[in-house]
């Protein structure tokens, strides 16, 4: 019986050491675990920021670059067309007979000619007027036939149900992707083919290009958008960034093609 | 009201802090002076210090689901309370309650820290008051839990010998509660929205 009130005793005493000690376990735990879920997400907070970081000064280069082409092009080309009409008309022409000046006024109109074209292409090339007036689909198709012009691959698109047009901006940014996508493949992958497929939905388009030479998988793209190379890439998801898109690099299963996945979700107005 | 009080859930607690004062003095007075325990005092303390910890958790707690659990454990402690008042009147203590009580105070406190986990508002834990006073009645919860288990099988003897550790544990609550109440409000808050 006295063994019996002991034990009785001694379990009240030994029941509250043990709640007390798992209460103060528990408390410990909690102080500790909330500290190391903080520090945690604060270097995911940096690492964002890396991210972020690299992506705006890829996006800096690329607009250096897009200008230093476009003064290039300006002072190696426009420069001396634009000089050399100057130049002619800087002849003293009302010495000349008339046969002569209907030759310099026709050779400065040539000139002028040239210098418009050249206006012009420097100016498609930074809003290409298919896809400003006809849309992304056209876009596409013009810049794929003059890839299929060249004859050295076969490229080919297919838009499934595009009837409903995305904001400009938003296909001005897609177009770029296709284009910087497509240059990487024509200059790095020595495929056969290129083959693009549009596919729509009412909440998202998605936009799969297919290639049959040496692609990227995801691990690759991934690493190397965060290496100092792949300017290109850094671009392609600085770009994704703003229409809130998301890509994915795969092979496929057979090992014969690579795939290149981008989903673009539709805003409100868009569908 | 002091500005430190602005929370509500801290006014609460002072509320409580103050009752439990008069309580413990008014309980002293009756022990030493009038050598008698008046036991519908010492319940209606119990109910009215349940009552303010549940409207405690309901205000620190987010989970609008669990508001409506502790609003259901305050109606039913109130049934709990009520019956033991017709079954013992004010002739002894009701220990069932206060089983009660500690069992479902005890997991609102643990819904409490789980909470703090998922969503993370202040740096340190430990730097709001809430934490502390959340604290406070856990320890204490825990440390009176097997003696009120108990209490209805000891003798008057055994029971006078064990409540010493309840004194103990109301003190380990208060000195948890001094700190709460000292706690500069807002010293460590975040912005959530930074956080991942």
């Amino acid at each position: 019986m006295i063994l019996l009130i002991t034990g009785f005793f001694s379990a009240l005493l030994l029941g509250t050491i043990g709640m007390l000690f798992l209460a103060i376990t528990l408390i410990i735990f909690i102080v500790f675990h909330q500290r190391r879920v903080i520090l945690y997400q604060l270097k995911m907070q940096q690492m964002e920021a890396e991210q972020q970081k690299v992506l705006l000064k890829a996006s800096m280069e690329m607009q250096e670059e897009e200008r230093q082409r476009i003064a290039a092009d300006l002072h190696d080309e426009a420069g001396p067309l634009l000089a050399t009409a100057r130049l002619y008309l800087s002849e003293n022409m009302v010495t000349q007979d008339k046969a002569t000046q209907l030759q310099t006024i026709f050779n400065i109109k040539e000139i002028i000619d040239d210098a418009i074209n050249l206006v012009r292409n420097i100016s498609h090339s930074l809003m290409p007027p298919t896809l400003k007036n006809f849309g992304l689909e056209s876009a596409v198709n013009d810049f794929f036939q003059k890839i299929n012009g060249a004859g050295s691959l076969q490229v080919e698109c297919c838009f499934d149900n595009y009837e409903v047009r995305l904001k400009p901006e938003k296909e001005l940014i897609i177009f770029r992707i296709i284009q910087e996508l497509t240059n990487n493949i024509l200059k790095h992958s020595h495929s056969t083919f290129i083959h693009l497929i549009e596919q729509s939905a009412e909440e998202s388009i998605t936009i799969k290009l297919h290639h049959d030479g040496k692609g990227l998988t995801q691990e690759d793209f991934l690493k190397m958008s965060k290496s100092s190379v792949g300017l290109g890439l850094k671009n392609i998801q600085s770009r994704l960034k703003i229409i809130l898109g998301n890509i994915n690099f795969e092979q496929d299963s057979s090992r014969t093609f690579y795939k290149v996945s981008i989903n673009i979700p539709r805003e409100y107005d868009e569908k | 009201m002091h500005k430190k009080f602005s929370f509500k859930g801290l006014r609460v607690i002072f509320f409580l802090v103050t009752l439990s004062f008069i309580h413990d003095f008014y309980a002293l007075y009756l022990f030493y002076y009038q050598h008698k325990s008046n036991f519908i005092f010492y319940n209606i303390y119990q109910l009215t210090e349940t009552i303010s910890l549940y409207c405690f958790f309901c205000l620190i707690i987010r989970n609008t689901s669990i508001k409506k659990v502790i609003v259901f454990f305050g109606i039913l402690y109130c049934i709990v309370w009520l019956l033991s008042f017709l079954e013992f009147g004010t002739k002894s203590y009701y220990t069932s309650c206060t089983n009660f009580e500690n069992m479902t105070l005890l997991a609102l406190a643990i819904f409490y820290y789980y909470e703090q986990i998922i969503i993370i508002d202040s740096a340190f834990i430990y730097a709001e008051s809430t934490f502390w006073i959340v604290t406070a009645y856990f320890i204490y919860m825990a440390g009176i839990f097997f003696l009120y288990l108990y209490m209805a099988s000891l003798s008057l003897e055994e029971q006078e010998k064990y409540y010493v550790l309840n004194y103990i544990f109301i003190i380990i609550r208060t000195i948890l509660l001094s700190v709460a109440l000292l706690i500069k409000p807002g010293f460590s808050k975040i912005d959530n929205k930074n956080l991942i």
